[in-house]
């Protein structure tokens, strides 16, 4: 491998990757970058083993070839560097050797055989879609994943590509969010899979707001392909639950309120209740609502009221506050809709007017407040 | 066949797995079990190589990416956990694992907490969710596996019982029937004898090149590959000196040399050293009794020794060579119980000076 590249190349490139590189692993290959010369680029490769991701520039070679080397240090040297072109030459003994005008820089690296190998997608499970809708599915979904490995489908945000349009799904058992995009064109297959939250954060981060991006999808992996990177990620095989059967058919109590005013009634009366189960109680009565929070262990109490549309009988139902904010705080309509059956069902929050070629739904389970 | 061709292996093991993978009836977990030093960690690398060869002539055939990348154990989707990994700094871990990878029959001499801790179960767990990275079998390998605490032990099960597709758990241990029943029901066992002088032969050279004669030190380590190893660390023959010292001290019935070489013996306060001599005693013993009773200078442990041996049998004839054996056994227990070295020793000392010199008199007589 022989080549010069401009510095600012160089570290705009690795930087893109850098993050990838996991901070404590007992395979220590992972804390290389993958540097790989041909076609007139260099392609930098990073991997944790979940999320892999490829960077790459514009560079002269004189001879192709890959070497690993340490990530970290690469790093560090460059960003010390000014903008100069920079040779990169490397022995038989995977020794790279840099050539700056200021010097010689040696770094010991490892053949590329023992690097682990990019993950192979077939390029016929394409998926388009729009950057900004895909971001807001993103961030709209993830917080109610799990973080709890005893359900591993959970960790992840469940994705269905079906015929008529594209959802993601995301639960911990006590909340969930369902977010279907209607404007969408089928690409010519459906699949169902699972994304670790992790890999979601990391292409929400790298993806521009405007154009397009494409999702390839193999057994394994999933692959996006972003401008100026590739971000692979790792698929979660368990099983995921049938959720439709937690969402209720018809509910027959309906309320609508602002979501600014009830945001802020529950951020104050949530200070007052228990630290333990976060508890808060809704008491709906005709056009109005009532946020009570108590603590008995410090004695410590609070209520407020709200003014909301709610035509039905008088009705208490408790929810833990933290989930419940989550949820408000993720929804951007000022007026919400807000639906349940009785005290023990699910509640489900809707924006209160309909958004065009999209739904939300966001469902939250009640703390019971008599057995 | 062209499989296994560079394994070292009982051909009955090789013949059983080949057999499975081509019938497509490989279980989901394995527990090799066997005695010390039977190249159980070393033949689940090789299997793991084998399921996962890129090669299209030999397997496996120690030459593509994912045989190099087992090899020195850092592929993506083989794992291996050992005992006490989870209270070790990731430097340690990793200077293990090269370890190992260099030598997968060399001992790790791992120091201190010996556990396996949920952490390294959880860990498997998490792994075990995502779909393979890029081998076609994954494969766990979890050695030392009595190790198991109680509660790594009760998430395992979760796994073993319901192993994601493509996944092959094996379990190795010394002592299969330290593993808790409900993991042993699970897993298919793998029984591993020992080496034969050959095969242990052919495993050292592959590692170490030695001009000396390597017979007796795979007799003596009673064909322990482990062993073989350690010993050809350490200056065995310096224990081998240490303990015909003693036994000569022993039969000269003076009390004053006898001390002597205990005090030397105890001086480094290292309890495997007085019992490595212990054993290397009873190997004589061993020999003298094989001896007494056929004659055969073949089958000695100690060949380089013959003459020694052969003085010694002639020489005390008539005395209860086994009841010797016992003392030095009951000390070696005792010690390996944590009994005081000195005074275990000094003991079996007297007691085998007894049975040594009622025999004397009785041929001076």
């Amino acid at each position: 491998m022989n080549f010069s590249v401009a510095r600012n190349d160089f570290y705009k490139t690795l930087q893109k990757v850098i993050n990838v590189i996991p901070a404590k692993s007992t395979m220590d290959i992972l804390y290389n970058v993958l540097l790989i010369a041909e076609d007139s680029t260099l392609k930098i490769i990073a991997t944790d083993l979940e999320i892999t991701q490829i960077a790459w520039t514009n560079c002269s070679i004189e001879q192709e070839g890959a070497a690993t080397v340490p990530g970290k240090l690469l790093m560090d040297i460059l960003r010390e560097m000014p903008d100069i072109q920079l040779k990169v030459n490397l022995d038989e003994d995977y020794k790279i050797l840099m050539h700056s005008d200021f010097g010689e820089y040696k770094l010991s690296g490892q053949s590329r055989n023992e690097f682990p190998g990019l993950p192979e997608v077939e390029s016929e499970t394409k998926f388009q879609s729009d950057n900004r809708r895909f971001k807001e599915m993103i961030e709209k979904t993830i917080f109610a994943c799990s973080t709890d490995n005893l359900r591993p489908a959970l960790t992840g945000v469940y994705c269905q590509i079906l015929e008529e349009d594209f959802r993601m799904v995301a639960t911990d058992g006590h909340r969930m969010v369902k977010f279907v995009n209607m404007d969408y064109e089928n690409p010519g297959f459906t699949r169902e899979i699972i994304i670790p939250t992790r890999a979601l954060n990391f292409v929400g981060r790298n993806l521009p707001d405007d154009g397009n991006h494409e999702m390839v999808i193999s057994d394994n992996h999933v692959l996006f392909e972003l401008p100026g990177t590739k971000i692979y990620s790792r698929l979660i095989t368990d099983p995921y639950p049938d959720y439709t059967r937690v969402i209720p058919e018809d509910s027959s109590r309906e309320m609508i309120i602002n979501r600014n005013d009830f945001i802020a009634s529950l951020k104050r009366v949530s200070l007052f209740s228990n630290p333990m189960t976060n508890q808060i109680r809704l008491q709906l009565q005709p056009q109005k609502l009532v946020i009570d929070a108590q603590d008995i262990d410090f004695g410590g109490e609070a209520n407020e009221s709200v003014n909301c549309q709610y035509e039905g009988d008088e009705i208490k139902i408790a929810y833990n506050a933290h989930y419940l904010l989550d949820i408000l705080r993720h929804l951007d309509d000022e007026q919400i809709r807000f639906v349940f059956e009785d005290a023990d069902g699910p509640g489900l929050i809707f924006p209160a007017e309909k958004h065009e070629a999209q739904e939300i739904l966001m469902l939250i389970m009640p703390v019971r407040l008599n057995s | 066949m062209n499989a296994f061709n560079r394994t070292v292996v009982q051909h009955k093991i090789k013949e059983f797995f080949l057999h499975s993978i081509a019938r497509e009836r490989l279980a989901h977990a394995y527990v090799f079990f066997g005695p010390q030093g039977t190249g159980k960690e070393a033949f689940a690398l090789e299997l793991a190589k084998y399921l996962n060869c890129e090669s299209e002539g030999e397997i496996p055939c120690y030459n593509c990416p994912a045989c190099q990348k087992i090899g020195k154990i850092q592929h993506p989707d083989i794992r291996f956990v050992f005992p006490g990994m989870s209270s070790l700094k990731s430097d340690e871990v990793q200077h293990l694992i090269k370890q190992k990878a260099q030598n997968p029959y060399a001992d790790m001499e791992i120091e201190g907490n010996k556990n396996i801790a949920i952490e390294a179960i959880r860990e498997l767990k998490n792994e075990a969710k995502y779909a393979s990275f890029e081998a076609r079998k994954r494969v766990f390998i979890i050695s030392g596996a009595e190790y198991f605490s109680r509660e790594a032990a009760n998430s395992f099960l979760k796994l073993l019982e319901e192993p994601p597709g493509n996944l092959l758990i094996i379990l190795v241990t010394e002592d299969k029937y330290q593993l808790m029943n409900t993991i042993l029901s699970r897993c298919q066992p793998i029984y591993f004898p020992r080496f034969t002088d050959d095969q242990v032969k052919t495993i050292v050279e592959q590692y170490i090149q030695s001009e000396d004669d390597i017979l007796p030190l795979i007799r003596i380590a009673q064909n322990n590959v482990k062993r073989v190893f350690k010993l050809l660390q350490t200056d065995y023959n310096q224990r081998r000196e240490q303990a015909y010292k003693f036994l000569r001290a022993i039969a000269s019935r003076d009390i004053v040399k006898i001390a002597s070489v205990i005090d030397d013996l105890t001086q480094k306060r290292d309890k495997n050293y007085v019992l490595e001599v212990l054993e290397l005693l009873m190997l004589w013993f061993r020999d003298v009794i094989h001896y007494d009773i056929i004659t055969d200078k073949q089958q000695l442990i100690n060949s380089d020794y013959e003459e020694s041996i052969e003085g010694f049998t002639t020489h005390y004839r008539d005395s209860d060579f086994e009841q010797l054996v016992g003392w030095v056994e009951k000390s070696y227990f005792d010690i390996d119980h944590n009994a005081h070295p000195s005074l275990s020793l000094t003991n079996m000392a007297i007691n085998m000076k007894n049975e040594l010199i009622r025999d004397k008199i009785q041929k001076e007589v």
